[in-house]
Parts: C-alpha cells; structure tokens; sequence
C-alpha cells in the first residue's frame, strides 16, 4: 500500500511542494473524498455486545459503525468482510442519516479490508456499554434451539432476485449461448475470492465457459487507489492487476477451460471514483463469449 | 480430578465381554474366554497386531484402555488378518498398515502402547525403523535416546525436501515465500550433515501423530465441502480426484498432502514402508481401502459412567452410532449438533458416581455447544471473513456432526506450532520439538497474524505450498476415541485430555471453572 499524507507532505516542504508533484501513484494529490464519505485507515475496535459482537472505529474524534459480527456462509450471499485486530482496516462508505448503532455513525455501502501487514497492539476489545445487537448468526448453534428458546440470528433479507430466477435464468443464457460478463470485487491489496459470493462468482463463470463451450474468455484485472476523507490516497501495490487477472485465468484452467480460449490482460493504472465507491474500481472483468 | 483418579483405579479391575448379537454384558469380576466363533468379541487387552498375525478381526470388538474401553465395528463382517493386505507387511521393512494403526489405540498409536511395544521387542518391532521411528535414520538403533521422539511423545519422523522441486499443486508458490533457518534442534536430525537443511539433499524433518485410520466415512466422503468446487478458506478450486472426478476436501493426513484414501496409501507405502503402490495390485489397494472405510470406533464403555451404548442412553455414543450415523452434516446446526444430545444423562440431582459423572458429560456437551469463546488469530478461521476475534462456541469449527472434525475444507492454524501462541499458559510440552525461523519476504502476503518472521514448531502445510499463509497450519483431527490414543494435537504436545482443556482455556481466556474444565474432561472421555 502506497499512503501520501498530504497535510505532512506540505508540511515537510516548504514552498514548492504542490508544484513539484509527481506524476506516480506516490503523487501528492490535493483530492480528498467528498464530504458525504468516510474513506480512513484506522485500527478496529469490537465491543462485547449483546446477542452479539459490534465492530466500530473512531476517525477525527468521531466513533462509526462498522458491521455486527457475522462470520460466512448460513444461506446468505453477502457479507461483510470483519476487520481483525492486529490489523488497521481501511474503511470506505457513504454516511447515513440512519440511527446510530452500537453509538455509531452508520456508513451506508460500506466497504471493510483489513491492510495485510501485522501492527502489533492495533485495536481493541472494549465492553459493550449497553448497546444490543443481532447478527446473522448467534453465538450458539445455528437454527433453533432446543426447548422454549429461539434462535436470536436476524434473518437475511432476500435477494433482490431469488436463487431460483438466477438458476434460470443461467439455463436461458446457456441454452442461447449468450455473451454474459461478471464483476468480482475485492479487498484492498487483496488477490483472495472470499466465501461464498465472490468464489460463487468466479465458480459461475467458469461452469458458464465450459457449458456453452465458450470461444474465448476476456479476463481483465484492475488496480485500485482510495481517495481519503483526510486527503490523499491510498493505492493498491503493483503487480496486483496482473495478479488478480491471472489467479482467475489459472482458475478456468483448472476447470478446464482450454488456456488458449483465455484472453487475459490487466490495466496497472490505478483507478478510483473520486472518494465515493473507489472500491468497486478494485476488480476483476469476466466476459465469456459464446 | 477425583473422578479421574477413581475412573483409573476401576480400570484396574473391570473385564466385561460383550457377545456381538446379543448385547450380552457380563459385568466385572469375571474372566473373559475368548469365543472362537468369529463374530464375538472380548475386552481384554487385545495385544499388539503384528504384521503377518494369524488372527480373526471380528465384527465387534472392545478392547480395554484407561477410560475403559474402546468398542470397533467391522461392519463388513468378521476377516482373516492372515494374507489381509492392512494387516501383512506389504513394503520392505516389515511393517504393516496396522503397525501404525493399531485397534486398541482408536486406529493410531497410543504413547503407552509405544512404549510397551518397545519393552516387549527390545525396541526390535519394525514400529521402531530407523527411517521415520527414529529421531533421525542414521542414529544408533536400539538405544532408546535414538528413538526418544516416539518413546516418549508418540511422534513419527516425516522428512520433507526444502526446497520443494516442484509446485505442489497450481496454488502454490513456484519458490517457497520464505526461507527456514533452525534455531533449536533438539533431535540434530535438523541439522545433520546428512539429513539436515544444509545436507546435499536438503530436507526438514518435523515430527507428527499418526492420524486415525477409522469412521473415514465422515471425514472422506466427496462431498464433503461448503462450497461446491472451492475451498472455502483459501478460495482456491478444490483438488479433484483423478479417478473420480469429485472434489476432495483435504482431510487426510496433517498437512492434507493426499487428496483420497489411494493416494494417502502411496504417500505410506513411499516414506513409512520402504515400499510402492506399484508393487500393489489395484484390488489390493482396494481391499486396504474397503476395509479401512468401513471400521468404526468409539468408546463403548467408560469406568465411571458405565456403558456407553445402552438402550436410551446418549446417541451419539459408542462405535454403531457411528456406522450408523449420516455423515457430511454439519455440526452447528441444532437440528444436528455434532454429538447429539445427553439429555438421557442430564440431572441436577445424581443419586451416585455414576449419576454425577454422567451429568457432567452432559453439561460438558452443554459447554461444548454454548460456551461463548472469543477465536483469535486462528489463520484458516480469524482470517478469512470472520473478523478476529470471533466469538462464538467449540461447535463453530468442531463442526463434523458424529465426529466433531471441520465441516469447511481445508487447514487451520490453532497455534500448536507457532510462537508464541504454542507457549499459551504454557500448558504445552513443546521444548523437545525442533524450532524453525521462517522469514516472509516483503513482496508476498504475511502470515496474517505472525507477520513476516514467524518461529514454529512444524511450518505444516507451508511445507508443500510454500506460501507464508500456511506457516503452522493443519488438518483438524476428529475428537473420537481420545480416551484410546494419547497424546494429542498434531505435536502430541497435550499429554492428557486435561491439557487439551487447558491449552484452548489459555489459548482463547476462556477463564473456565474448574468445574466446566472437568465437565469437558469428561465429555471428551467419553467420545
């Protein structure tokens, strides 16, 4: 990860600072993310919370809401990835008006990646001052336990379409041997397809190639930088482009998707929307063609 | 501990025999005659298999062990070990598949059992090869100090060439991310001039359990997996296997290096037998794999708590809930928690020994599903999405329903092996294993909670994967048959099911009561 402070860089150079920029992903930006957006890097706090563990940070003197505790899987799509202690977490969202959680600002469509390096003593345990909160999962078994109790688990919301129409819906496309395209998102610096969407995602495509016999597989991979609320960016290390696109090249593969009908290719540029969603520029592009 | 002490001192003297078919239990004070009819069974000491053996493996079997006994279901029905490809010597140095899988040992090797093997062949038996059930193969046979890992930690020599020649499979690094140094080499097999890092063939040599040979039907099945063809933890396609074409959920062996049953035997056959698959027929091969599919095991009757597998007694208990049992469900789930329930046992009032200990299994079930514990920086679990810490119950990763093994693919990093984590409350023996210095390079993703110089005991998986990710990390076992095969963890550095408590007790702060401590004491004893 690439971080330029601005305020620093400034701070450091007098005079010429902003005139002297250059033109690499180190280049000092006067960008800063748009006053609706919460972009930081911060280290995580969970709180002891009831039914189950809340997950927040604080940035400039402020505590935000960052996801219950959930974990993978339990028939739901779409999860948030956790933070971990030990870890910072880069935080991407959109604040919202909704009611604090956990007495927590709540950022809408927010984005979590845990930074790979290890800081030592980075984040907390604290207790849970009150505040309630449900997951979907309890701390005990899934489903319904036994005797009066209930399983205190909220339930997912339904996709907004069902398995049922997407099964469908992927029979139609086979059988018409449709050009289809997929988005996998990632994590910041990451090359790692999470459970269960992104590996469905990429699980999906490559059944999709085989079944229709595609005649070529356009896989392309994309860097990422981060526009920050406190000004700056961060950037995505190089060479994860060329990573992500070949990881999911290799993938096809082995799902016997013959490597000539693979066309793969990466952009090394980093992309990002000016602080608002600059995560969805992390990804990779699967464009099966019949 | 009082109930402990008492269960040993009762094993002293019960003998029972069970008539396979009836049910029959004759109670303690009678000697057990042995019926020569093939499908009756007898809980004496049953005595070492030794390759080549002339005898019956009947269809029911309890073999007496500390706890009290282990009972086997051959559901295939009573064999002939002479002439049995499991039980016959089929590599060249004499050994057996059954020497390292012995039936009075739930299908691994006790460290008791070990050491009485030793005493009885004056460290003769093939069990003892230079090539792996030495500290190191060019050391002094026959003097117990060459063979101090396995008389006295039950650990097998498994040496892995470093660097590897060739990628282990498509989603390894073509060269390891790290580089390993030996910091401590207490069996100097790490560092010999022969078998060492720095040797013309260089190799590392980590020390590990023999992993149970029986109930494969819930750790083998194909479909066996969360996530169709991924593996859910690495996000990586699932192996496949070649014969098949289903994808295989690395549950065998400690570092999930073979991906069937057939492959795990070559890697045996190769590295502990001096020997080959190709020097086995394929029916050969199969009748090795039929009969080890089709052995179950548990414990079948406790000193304190009496019979296992009586009528209304807890179901999950005893070898044909397990032949019987439906396999690949997971676990955390209330409509099939791993081991059923104990209600049958459940009372605040016992009215005896027998009464009291059998409610402390039954809260120890309890706690076992509904002890909230916070998992940290368990790589495998902490780091793939679950946040760290996680808090949630045993159950969450003991997650095999029948026996408690992991219901997602793939390893894990509990901390057995690595610093400091291995050092919890230093609870675990750990000071005669070797001790390794990986170091991460910059440009490769670190361990996720050791960073980038990680010392560990064994580098597990990352031995064949070579990616820092792995550094520590291995297959979870089943918790069946504990009572029959200490010691425990892949390191056999838990020595008795109290340190097994007390290692996740520290490892996680559980701040357990003494009085949760020995209800899952005893909940495990029973398994």
């Amino acid at each position: 990860m690439h971080r330029v402070n601005w305020k620093a860089l400034i701070a450091a150079v007098a005079g010429s600072a902003i005139s002297q920029a250059a033109a690499t992903e180190e280049s000092v930006t006067t960008e800063r993310a748009p006053a609706t957006q919460r972009n930081f890097v911060t280290c995580p706090i969970v709180m002891d919370t009831l039914d189950v563990p809340c997950w927040v940070a604080e940035y400039e003197g402020e505590r935000y809401y960052l996801t219950v505790q959930t974990g993978r899987g339990g028939g739901s799509e779409v999860y948030p990835f956790s933070p971990m202690l030990g870890h910072e977490v880069l935080v991407e969202g959109t604040i919202s008006d909704e009611p604090r959680i956990c007495g927590g600002i709540v950022l809408r469509d927010a984005k979590l990646s845990p930074m790979q390096d290890v800081t030592p003593g980075c984040g907390k345990v604290v207790p849970g001052e009150g505040y309630r909160t449900k997951g979907s999962r309890p701390i005990i078994p899934d489903g319904d336990p036994p005797g009066d109790r209930v399983n205190t688990a909220i339930p997912q919301p339904p996709p907004a379409v069902s398995r049922e129409e997407l099964a469908a819906q992927y029979r139609a496309d086979v059988e018409a041997r449709a050009q289809r395209e997929w988005l996998v998102p990632y994590f910041f610096d990451s090359n790692y397809l999470p459970f269960p969407a992104e590996q469905r995602t990429v699980d999906e495509a490559a059944r999709y190639a085989a079944e229709i016999g595609a005649s070529r597989v356009e896989i392309v991979g994309y860097r990422g930088a981060t526009i920050l609320s406190e000004g700056g960016r961060v950037v995505e290390k190089a060479g994860i482009a060329q990573a992500r696109a070949e990881k999911i090249a290799d993938i096809f593969e082995f799902f016997e998707v013959p490597r000539e009908k693979l066309a793969v290719s990466w952009n090394e540029e980093p992309e990002h929307s000016n602080g608002i969603r600059d995560y969805e520029k992390r990804r990779v592009t699967i464009r099966v063609v019949p | 501990m009082k109930l402990l002490r008492t269960a040993l001192e009762k094993g002293r003297r019960h003998a029972y025999w069970i008539a396979g078919g009836t049910g029959l239990v004759i109670a303690a004070g009678m000697v057990a005659v042995a019926d020569d009819t093939p499908t009756q069974g007898y809980a004496e000491d049953s005595g070492w298999w030794s390759p080549g053996d002339d005898r019956v493996f009947p269809e029911r079997l309890s073999i007496r062990n500390n706890f009290g006994s282990i009972g086997i279901v051959n559901a295939d029905g009573p064999i002939e070990t002479k002439g049995h490809p499991f039980f016959e010597p089929i590599g060249g140095n004499g050994r057996a598949c059954v020497t390292c899988h012995q039936p009075a040992d739930g299908f691994s090797l006790s460290l008791e059992t070990i050491q009485q093997r030793w005493a009885d062949t004056n460290g003769q038996d093939p069990l003892f090869d230079p090539v792996d059930g030495a500290n190191c193969p060019n050391l002094p046979q026959g003097d117990p100090e060459s063979h101090s890992m396995l008389l006295e930690h039950g650990l097998i020599r498994i040496g892995f060439p470093w660097p590897y020649k060739e990628r282990f499979d498509p989603w390894s690094a073509e060269e390891p991310e790290f580089t390993i140094e030996v910091v401590r080499d207490p069996t100097g097999c790490n560092t010999d001039p022969e078998y060492g890092l720095n040797s013309d063939n260089p190799q590392i040599s980590v020390y590990r359990r023999p992993r149970p040979t029986t109930n494969l039907r819930y750790i083998v099945d194909p479909s066996y997996n969360l996530s169709g063809r991924f593996n859910n933890k690495t996000g990586v396609p699932l192996p496949v296997d070649p014969k098949t074409g289903a994808h295989t959920a690395l549950p065998i062996m400690s570092d999930g290096r073979a991906d069937t049953l057939e492959q795990q035997l070559a890697d045996a056959l190769r590295i502990h037998m001096a020997g080959s698959i190709d020097d086995l027929s394929p029916e050969t091969v199969q009748q090795i794999i039929n009969f080890e599919s089709q052995i179950y095991s548990a414990q079948d009757f406790h000193n304190v708590a009496g019979s296992l597998t009586e009528p209304g007694g807890p179901p999950a208990l005893g070898p044909e809930a397990l032949r019987d049992g439906r396999s690949i469900i997971n676990g955390n789930n209330w409509r099939s928690v791993t081991f059923l329930d104990f209600e049958a046992w459940r009372t605040d009032e016992p009215k005896d020994e027998q009464e009291a200990f059998r409610a402390s299994v039954a809260r120890g079930n309890d706690l076992f599903l509904e002890r909230p514990i916070w998992i940290s920086e368990v790589t495998g679990f902490n780091s793939i999405g679950m946040g760290n810490p996680y808090k949630r119950t045993c159950v969450i990763c003991h997650s095999v329903h029948m026996t408690g093994n992991d219901f997602a693919p793939g390893v894990m990093d509990l901390g057995v092996n690595n610093k400091p984590w291995a050092d919890a409350g230093y609870v675990l023996d750990n000071t005669h294993l070797p001790l390794f210095k990986l170091t991460c390079r910059e440009d490769v993703p670190p361990h996720p909670f050791a960073g980038r110089v990680v010392y560990t005991h064994d580098p597990g998986r990352a031995l064949l994967t070579g990616l820092c990710h792995d550094i520590g990390s291995l297959v979870m076992q089943p918790m069946r048959n504990m009572a029959s095969r200490a010691p425990y963890f892949s390191n056999g550095t838990a020595k008795s099911l109290e340190d097994v408590i007390d290692y996740y007790d520290a490892r996680f702060d559980m701040k357990l009561t003494e009085q949760e401590r020995q209800d899952l004491i005893n909940f495990l004893s029973v398994l």
